[in-house]
């Protein structure tokens, strides 16, 4: 309660000052924060485009039920697979009818001239493409099957576009961290320096460093807490209004913007507060006359 | 009397090679009150700090109370502080603070109720002259009461010493007279009183104990 009063009165003595270098910690935050986001979600949307790149398993066309159930489990059986969808040559028509859209291009052409199709989808698309080859070889082998076509070219320029990217975002985030880190402790020394006079003052007049540095970490803390909090809040407004602008820009954004883990968040606001207390503790101690 | 304070072969030499203080020795027994005199740069402020464990001799020891300041940890310096009231030539106070916050801080470092912190820095404020002030903003004073709020917040948790470097420097001599009889009064309460200044009428007319330090030297006895 004591420790409470006094955090309020040192907070009284230059308010302007902690709700300045809040607001500085706030920005630098919500900067790194934004760019972390904007990663995530670059890795995210190429995961996702991926995943629409498919395996079609053309099957012979006088295939029979049983024959497609068995050769689903095999399929079905390999880790990398998430997914194997049946498509009857009756669908493929139609399929392709709303594909053309001009139904005069498709006249006369019959269900039966259609193979059926085993549409194969991913896990990890990225994680397949290696496999992807082998497990496409042993399928054409089949006898059920006629042909079995596959991106694989699509797929290994997707995956060097995520590697491209991760190494750019990467980069980026490790430079912007630290200058982050930089600013921040800064910040943090710079509006302990004002404080310089009355922590010396007290250092002569017997308080010891813990009483003089309780009320500055413990401000620390809550200039930490607060600055992460509506970082994290301010770019959370900000997915949301991206979210809305992007909307209908690609297919593959169907389901918006992904945001933070709960761990992510976690490592944030505990890793700024830890800045902020680390700052505090080194700047005041300096000012310490023993 | 018992001694409180012992000096032995104290020298301070700061860089590149400049003696503030060269080989000084003395003793000062409980209950006395010493002015230290001398010219402007005889060493007089270097001496009180070096007391204080503001700053370290380069040579020599100084006993507090029979124990050697080299052998007080940085832990125990601040209540080594706590024993010793220094009133400080530039005040040394909390600026933008009341008169009241800056008095009671040595009692709030000791962790004491707010009632007894309250009822003591009444008391204090009585003494010195700024009874009904306790308020006021330490940035809103004169020269003359800030040198008082200095020596109401050096004397308010009765340390057995006090030091005090120039305290008149900045008043009048009417306040000059006024700040001399609370240090008499203090110290004929029992405090050890240890005052530098340069000006001779503080204790021409005094029977105190006097040392002079001139070029870092004691002069006389």
């Amino acid at each position: 309660m004591k420790l409470l009063k006094r955090t309020f009165a040192e907070f009284k003595v230059a308010p302007g000052l902690y709700v300045g270098s809040t607001l500085v910690i706030t920005l630098c935050l919500t900067i790194f924060a934004f760019f972390g986001l904007i990663y995530l979600n670059l890795i995210h949307f190429t995961k996702e485009v991926a995943k629409e790149l498919v395996l079609n398993v053309y099957l012979n066309p006088n295939i029979t039920e049983e024959q497609v159930k068995k050769l689903s489990e095999y399929i079905q059986k390999d880790p990398l697979v998430a997914g194997v969808r049946f498509i009857p040559s009756e669908e493929v028509l139609k399929e392709l009818k709303e594909l053309f859209e001009d139904p005069t291009l498709l006249e006369g052409v019959k269900a039966s001239f259609l193979p059926p199709v085993l549409v194969v989808s991913f896990k990890d698309p990225f994680k397949a493409g290696e496999s992807l080859p082998i497990l496409a070889g042993t399928l054409e082998r089949r006898p059920e099957t006629e042909k079995v076509q596959y991106a694989h070219s699509w797929l290994l320029r997707l995956k060097r576009l995520k590697r491209f990217l991760e190494l750019i975002s990467l980069s980026g985030l490790f430079l912007l961290g630290t200058a982050t880190i930089f600013i921040v402790a800064l910040t943090v020394h710079f509006s302990l320096s004002e404080r310089r006079e009355e922590i010396e003052i007290l250092s002569l007049v017997g308080a010891t460093p813990g009483f003089i540095q309780a009320p500055l970490l413990t401000l620390a803390f809550i200039e930490g807490l607060i600055a992460s909090a509506s970082a994290l809040f301010l770019l959370f407004t900000l997915k949301f209004y991206l979210e809305y602008l992007s909307r209908g820009l690609l297919p593959s954004l169907k389901e918006g913007w992904v945001f933070f883990s709960q761990i992510e968040i976690a490592i944030l606001i505990i890793g700024v507060v830890a800045l902020c207390l680390t700052g505090s503790y080194w700047a005041s101690r300096r000012f310490l006359r023993y | 009397m018992s001694e409180i304070l012992r000096l032995e072969n104290v020298t301070k030499i700061y860089k590149p090679n400049i003696r503030a203080l060269n080989g000084v020795s003395f003793s000062v027994q409980k209950g006395e009150f010493i002015f230290l005199t001398g010219p402007s740069g005889a060493g007089k402020s270097t001496l009180l700090n070096l007391i204080f464990r503001a700053e370290r001799p380069t040579s020599g020891e100084i006993y507090f109370d029979g124990r050697p300041l080299s052998s007080y940890s940085k832990r125990e310096i601040p209540l080594l502080r706590r024993q010793i009231g220094f009133v400080f030539q530039d005040f040394k106070l909390l600026p933008h603070r009341t008169i009241f916050e800056n008095v009671a801080i040595p009692l709030e470092v000791l962790g004491m109720a707010e009632g007894e912190i309250r009822r003591r820095v009444l008391i204090v404020l009585e003494q010195v002259g700024l009874a009904g002030k306790e308020q006021q903003l330490v940035d809103q004073l004169s020269g003359g009461e800030k040198q008082r709020v200095c020596l109401a917040r050096a004397v308010i948790n009765h340390p057995p010493i006090l030091l005090a470097d120039e305290p008149t420097g900045n008043l009048d001599s009417k306040r000059t007279e006024e700040v001399m009889e609370i240090f008499e009064n203090l110290n004929a309460q029992g405090t050890t009183i240890l005052l530098a200044t340069h000006d001779e009428s503080l204790f021409i007319d005094r029977q105190r104990r006097i040392l002079v330090l001139d070029e870092g030297r004691i002069i006389n006895l």
